[in-house]
């Protein structure tokens, strides 16, 4: 069995998704579902 | 704060992994939905027969229902890789709300918090350790049950206990007793609010001081006001962020005695602790001070953050099963709950101090 590889932590992942969706929404290309 | 996405080698098996997780996102929504459904229902219902109903927020309806399906049928196999997914969307839901603070806002408030914060730790690992003394728990146990009772909860407990080199049922008895008492005191703490008046601010940091996982300080806040919620999230995260220097100090401690591995590279060691979300957190608030988004986009970003947080708040209910909570022991969850009351206490009477002196 090869060794599982360690991948991004789950704090990382959770700034990247913010990252890109904030860009979007910066670029006007999504509009979230109002709350 | 220190899990990681462990994936596997094949593209296949990673493929299939993030199927796994859509059930349980599926209920995790529906689960909040539900309860943001009945807080709006209840609502109309009042102002159609011109009723003045209580405003209860869908927090409490969301957490209860996940409290139901969790302690009566219990949450399939199938959905709980999703359900477990409710933490990242926390972490999600907090980066988001930074764009909601103004930086200066942060370093104010945080400076109050951070003062409060620090008497908080003393407190909390003080008192923690001495009642763990007088009823005889084992000392690790104590240990896990101190940090988890003064910084981060769950998460400094599964840090500490990796650094301590202390047992996993230690472990899971600690995690048990933190998110027992955690889950009780979503019932107290907005029920002391209200009949003390407390404002939002003094109420947030409160429950920000004072509930240990972040998830339920968080629920706890919210439960309040929208407002609180935000004063809560920004309290925890300042004793989230010195989660590296309390374990630290117990793994310098537990070492020195020659029962755990002795820390070589501090610095090293700190940042690997440190939650970095708190950075994802920081940098979106920065960006917002700096005008970067306008204001319906800092509107769209705060939408995404309470989006995040209902999947939160399920994930909170579903994953809180008393009956396996119970089996843990009596002794710690009485160690923790005479422990949580009287930091409860103190802290909230720095609370009632720092607003009448600093009125916050």
């Amino acid at each position: 069995m090869p060794a599982k590889r360690q991948f991004l932590s789950l704090d990382t992942w959770a700034i990247l998704l913010c990252c890109l969706l904030a860009a979007l929404i910066r670029a006007g290309l999504i509009k979230t579902i109002p709350w | 704060m220190t899990e990681t996405l462990t994936t596997p080698a094949s593209e296949n098996s990673r493929g299939k992994s993030l199927l796994a997780l859509i059930p349980g996102l599926l209920l995790l929504f529906v689960v909040g939905y539900a309860g943001k459904f009945i807080e709006q229902s209840i609502s109309r219902y009042g102002k159609t027969h011109h009723l003045v109903l209580p405003n209860i927020e869908y927090v409490l309806w969301a957490i209860l229902i996940g409290l139901l399906i969790a302690n009566t049928v219990g949450v399939p196999q199938l959905f709980r890789p999703g359900v477990a997914t409710y933490e990242f969307w926390l972490k999600v839901g907090i980066i988001f709300m930074g764009a909601r603070f103004l930086i200066g806002d942060i370093l104010r408030l945080s400076g109050i918090s951070l003062i409060l914060v620090l008497i908080e730790l003393a407190l909390a690992l003080t008192f923690m350790t001495w009642l763990g003394r007088r009823f005889n728990l084992k000392p690790k146990l104590i240990s896990l049950l101190a940090v988890g009772a003064s910084v981060c909860g769950v998460s400094a407990i599964i840090a500490t206990q990796g650094a301590i080199d202390a047992d996993e049922e230690d472990s899971s008895v600690a995690i048990a007793a933190i998110l027992l008492l955690g889950a009780i005191s979503l019932l107290f703490f907005p029920l002391i609010g209200h009949a003390l008046h407390m404002s939002d601010h003094a109420y947030g940091l409160w429950t920000g001081l004072a509930v240990d996982n972040t998830a339920e300080a968080t629920a706890a806040g919210a439960l309040y006001s929208d407002a609180a919620g935000k004063y809560a999230v920004l309290a925890k995260t300042c004793r989230n962020a010195l989660i590296g220097f309390v374990v630290l100090g117990y793994a310098i401690y537990w070492a020195s005695k020659g029962e755990a591995t002795v820390v070589t590279n501090k610095a090293a060691f700190l940042w690997l602790k440190f939650p970095k979300f708190i950075l994802g957190f920081l940098l979106l608030s920065v960006l917002a001070s700096l005008a970067v988004f306008n204001k319906p986009q800092i509107v769209a970003l705060g939408n995404l953050s309470r989006w995040a947080f209902l999947l939160t708040f399920a994930g909170v209910g579903l994953r809180t099963n008393f009956r396996e909570l119970g089996k843990q022991g009596l002794r710690p969850f009485v160690v923790g709950a005479v422990g949580e009351i009287v930091i409860a206490g103190i802290t909230l009477a720095l609370v009632l101090l720092a607003d009448h002196h600093f009125h916050l």
